[in-house]
C-alpha cells in the first residue's frame, strides 16, 4: 500500500497503487474540490436548511433524548421544529430566537 | 435375489443417501456455524426456516456441486455450493427463495453457486410468485476467475428481466461487497439489519489506499448508513427475527406478481385515536406528521411504511382502503417542510413505478410548499432528478387519487400527481391553498413598483401579500378551472377516497405503441 494521492498539480495528473499496480490518471476538478469524509460529530445539532430562529426550547444543563425539539426554525413558510438525533445534555445554545441561520449552521452543543 | 436381499440393498440406499444429506445440510461445519452464530447471525438453513410458514421451506440442487479444477479446487467439496435454494411460503403466499450460506466458503459466489441461484430465479418468473434472496457472502469465488463474474451477470439480467412482472426482496446478512451489490440494487425492495448488513462497492482498504481516508465498515456501508444516508434500503431492523417480521408484512401487501391482484383482506375502519381533522392543524406553518393523516383514512389506521429513515420529507408505504392494498406517497410537513428536493424525488418515483407495474392504486397526500431551493440542490441535479417524480406519475396508468391538504405551490403543485399529470380525482380541503408561489413571493413580485413607490412599503407590503393571499391562497381559483374537482371538508375525506377507488377499479388507459419510455434516471 502506498501513500497517495500525489497529485501534481499544474498537469492535474495523480498516482496511486492498488494491488499490485500503478495507475496514474487526470483527476476532475470535482474530484481535487471534493471533502474528505470526517465522522459525525454527536455534539452538534445543526439545521439542514436556512432559516430564521423563532423559537429556542431548549436551556443549558437540560437533558434531551434523541427526537427532542431544539429550536423552531421558519423555513419553507413553515415553523420547523429541529429536532437533536442523539441523546445527551446541552451544554450550550448557539443561537438566539430573531436569528437568520444558514444551511448546517449549528444550534445546540451536546455534552 | 430374494425378497429380502433387496429390501436390505434398498435401505441401504436410504441409509446412504441419509449420511449424504446430513453432511451437506451441516455446511460449513460446526465450527463455522459457531462463528457464525457468535456474531449474532442464523445460518442460511435456519434463515429460510425462519422466514418461511413452518415446515413449508423446501430445499433442491442439495447436491449440486461446482467443477473449478484451478488452485486445487478440484480436491475440494464445497456443500451446496455455498447457497441454499427452495420454495417455501410466507404468511401462505407461495415464494422462491435462496439463501448464501457464509459458512462454505464464505458463500463466495461461483458459477456452480449463481446457476443455483439463477435456477431459482427462473422458477419465480415462470410461477409468477415473489423472489427473495438471502445475501451473505465474501463475494466472488477468486479461483473460479471470470466465471464468477459470468454468474453475477446472468443473476443481474434476471434480476431486470423479473423486474415490474415479480417482486423481488432482498435480505442483507452480512456481507455484501463488490459486484454483489448490484443484484439487490436491481431489486424492489431491500432490507438490512443492525451490526449485521455491510454493503459497498470498494471496501475502506482501497478507499484508504486511493484517497487516504480512513473509515470503518459500519460508517462506510453499514445498515444505518444504508437506511438514513444512501437510501439504499428499504426496510432497517435491529435483529434478524424483526427483519423477517418486516418481510411477512410486506408479502401481505404485495401481489403475486403483475398479473394477480394482492390479497384483500376484511375492510376495517381507522382507529378511533386517528381523527383527520385533528391531525392537521389549521396554521399552514405549523408541522404535522403526514403518517398520521394517513393512518386518519385507512383501513385500522396501518400504514406500513417503506424507507422511513431516508429522504424524510417525503413518506412512502402501503396501506390498505375498504381491504385492498393502495399505495400512499405523502409530503411530510414535520421534515424539512416537505419540500421536494433531489432525494424525495428520487423515493417518490420508485415508490410510484412499483405501485403502477403491480397494479395498486396510488393515493397522494400533498402538502408541500414547492422544490427546496439551494446551490447544493441545483449542482446535485434537482433538475434531473426532480423529474422523475413528474414522469413516474405521469407514466402511470392506475387510479390515481389527490388530496390537497394544505399547501400545494408552484411546480411542486404539479409534480405531486395534479390533475394536468393525469390525476383521476384532484380534492382539495377548504383550507388548501393553490398557487404558483407562496403569497410573500408573489406579492413582491407582482406589486414591486406599488410598493416601492409607497410612502410606507413595508404597510403596502403587508396589504399586497394579504390581497394576494385573499384573492389565491384557496382552493377556489383551481376548482373554477376544473383543475380540483372537488373541494371536501376534512371529515368527508375517507369517504371520497373510497368512493374515487371505488369507481376506478377498472380504469383502463391506453398509451401510444413504444418499446419503452426513457424516464431521466
Amino acid at each position: 500500500m502506498a501513500d497517495i494521492p500525489e497529485s501534481n498539480e499544474e498537469r492535474q495528473i495523480i498516482r496511486f497503487h492498488v494491488d499490485g499496480t500503478d495507475y496514474e490518471t487526470h483527476s476532475t476538478r470535482t474530484w481535487r474540490a471534493r471533502k474528505p469524509w470526517v465522522p459525525t460529530d454527536r455534539t452538534l445539532v445543526a439545521t439542514q436548511i436556512p432559516g430564521l430562529i423563532l423559537e429556542v426550547l431548549v436551556k443549558p444543563g437540560q437533558q434531551v433524548k434523541r427526537g427532542d425539539g431544539m429550536v423552531v426554525l421558519e423555513a419553507m413558510k413553515m415553523a420547523n421544529t429541529v429536532e437533536t438525533p442523539w441523546d445527551g445534555t446541552v451544554k450550550r445554545v448557539v443561537v438566539e430566537v430573531g436569528q437568520s441561520v444558514a444551511k448546517a449552521a449549528v444550534l445546540v452543543e451536546l455534552e | 435375489m430374494s425378497r429380502d436381499q433387496k429390501s436390505q440393498s434398498l435401505g441401504q440406499k436410504i441409509n446412504d443417501f441419509l449420511t449424504r444429506t446430513r453432511k451437506i445440510m451441516q455446511g460449513g461445519g460446526e465450527k463455522a456455524i459457531q462463528k457464525q452464530q457468535a456474531q449474532g447471525k442464523l445460518t442460511a438453513r435456519d434463515r429460510v426456516a425462519t422466514l418461511c410458514d413452518d415446515r413449508s421451506f423446501h430445499e433442491y440442487d442439495l447436491f449440486v456441486e461446482h467443477n473449478c479444477r484451478d488452485f486445487g479446487m478440484d480436491q475440494k467439496s464445497l456443500p451446496g455450493d455455498g447457497v441454499v435454494t427452495g420454495t417455501g411460503t410466507v404468511q401462505g403466499h407461495p415464494v422462491c427463495c435462496y439463501a448464501q450460506d457464509f459458512t462454505v466458503a464464505g458463500g463466495s459466489l461461483g458459477l456452480a453457486h449463481a446457476r443455483k441461484i439463477t435456477k431459482i430465479m427462473d422458477h419465480a418468473l415462470k410461477m409468477g410468485v415473489p423472489l427473495i434472496g438471502i445475501n451473505d457472502s465474501g463475494g466472488a469465488r477468486i479461483q473460479e476467475g471470470v466465471n464468477s463474474l459470468a454468474g453475477y451477470g446472468e443473476i443481474f439480467y434476471r434480476n431486470t428481466m423479473a423486474s415490474g412482472v415479480i417482486p423481488q426482496i432482498s435480505v442483507i446478512l452480512g456481507p455484501c461487497a463488490g459486484g454483489a451489490v448490484y443484484s439487490p440494487a436491481l431489486t424492489d425492495f431491500v432490507f438490512v439489519v443492525d451490526k449485521i448488513s455491510k454493503m459497498f462497492i470498494t471496501g475502506p482498504e482501497v478507499i484508504k489506499t486511493v484517497l487516504g481516508e480512513e473509515i470503518s465498515m459500519e460508517d462506510l456501508g453499514g445498515a444505518r448508513v444504508q437506511a438514513e444516508v444512501s437510501g439504499n434500503a428499504h426496510f432497517f431492523a435491529e435483529s434478524e427475527q424483526e427483519c423477517f417480521e418486516q418481510i411477512k408484512k410486506l408479502v401481505t401487501f404485495i401481489p403475486w406478481n403483475n398479473r394477480k391482484p394482492s390479497e384483500p383482506f376484511p375492510a376495517k375502519a381507522p382507529r378511533a385515536e386517528f381523527k383527520i381533522d385533528q391531525v392537521v392543524p389549521d396554521d399552514p406553518r405549523k408541522p404535522y406528521d403526514i403518517r398520521d393523516a394517513a393512518r386518519a383514512v385507512c383501513d385500522d389506521s396501518d400504514f406500513f411504511e417503506i424507507q422511513a429513515h431516508w429522504a424524510k420529507n417525503i413518506v412512502i408505504g402501503f396501506a390498505r382502503m375498504d381491504g385492498k392494498t393502495v399505495g400512499i406517497v405523502g409530503n411530510q410537513p414535520n421534515f424539512l417542510a416537505g419540500v421536494l428536493d433531489v432525494d424525495a424525488s428520487d423515493k417518490a418515483a420508485r415508490f410510484i413505478r412499483f405501485c403502477d407495474a403491480f397494479d395498486i392504486p396510488l393515493v397522494s397526500l400533498v402538502d408541500m410548499p414547492g422544490y427546496l431551493p439551494g446551490v447544493d440542490q441545483e449542482h446535485a441535479g434537482v433538475i434531473r432528478h426532480g423529474a422523475k417524480i413528474l414522469y413516474a406519475y405521469s407514466e402511470a396508468t392506475v387510479p390515481k387519487i389527490t388530496l390537497i391538504l394544505r399547501k400545494a405551490y408552484g411546480g411542486g403543485y404539479i409534480a405531486m400527481c395534479s390533475r394536468h399529470l393525469g390525476a383521476d380525482f384532484v380534492f382539495a380541503w377548504p383550507q388548501a391553498e393553490i398557487a404558483v408561489m407562496g403569497p410573500e413571493g408573489a406579492a413582491n413580485i407582482i406589486f414591486r413598483k406599488e410598493i416601492t413607490g409607497a410612502a410606507d412599503p413595508e404597510a403596502m407590503r403587508q396589504e399586497k401579500i394579504k390581497e394576494y393571499q385573499d384573492k389565491f391562497a384557496n382552493p377556489f381559483i383551481a376548482a373554477r378551472d376544473g383543475h380540483v374537482d372537488a373541494v371536501i371538508q376534512p371529515e368527508e375525506t375517507r369517504d371520497f377516497l373510497l368512493h374515487a377507488l371505488n369507481v376506478s377499479r377498472n380504469k383502463h388507459v391506453s398509451r401510444p405503441d413504444r418499446k419503452h419510455g426513457i424516464p431521466p434516471f
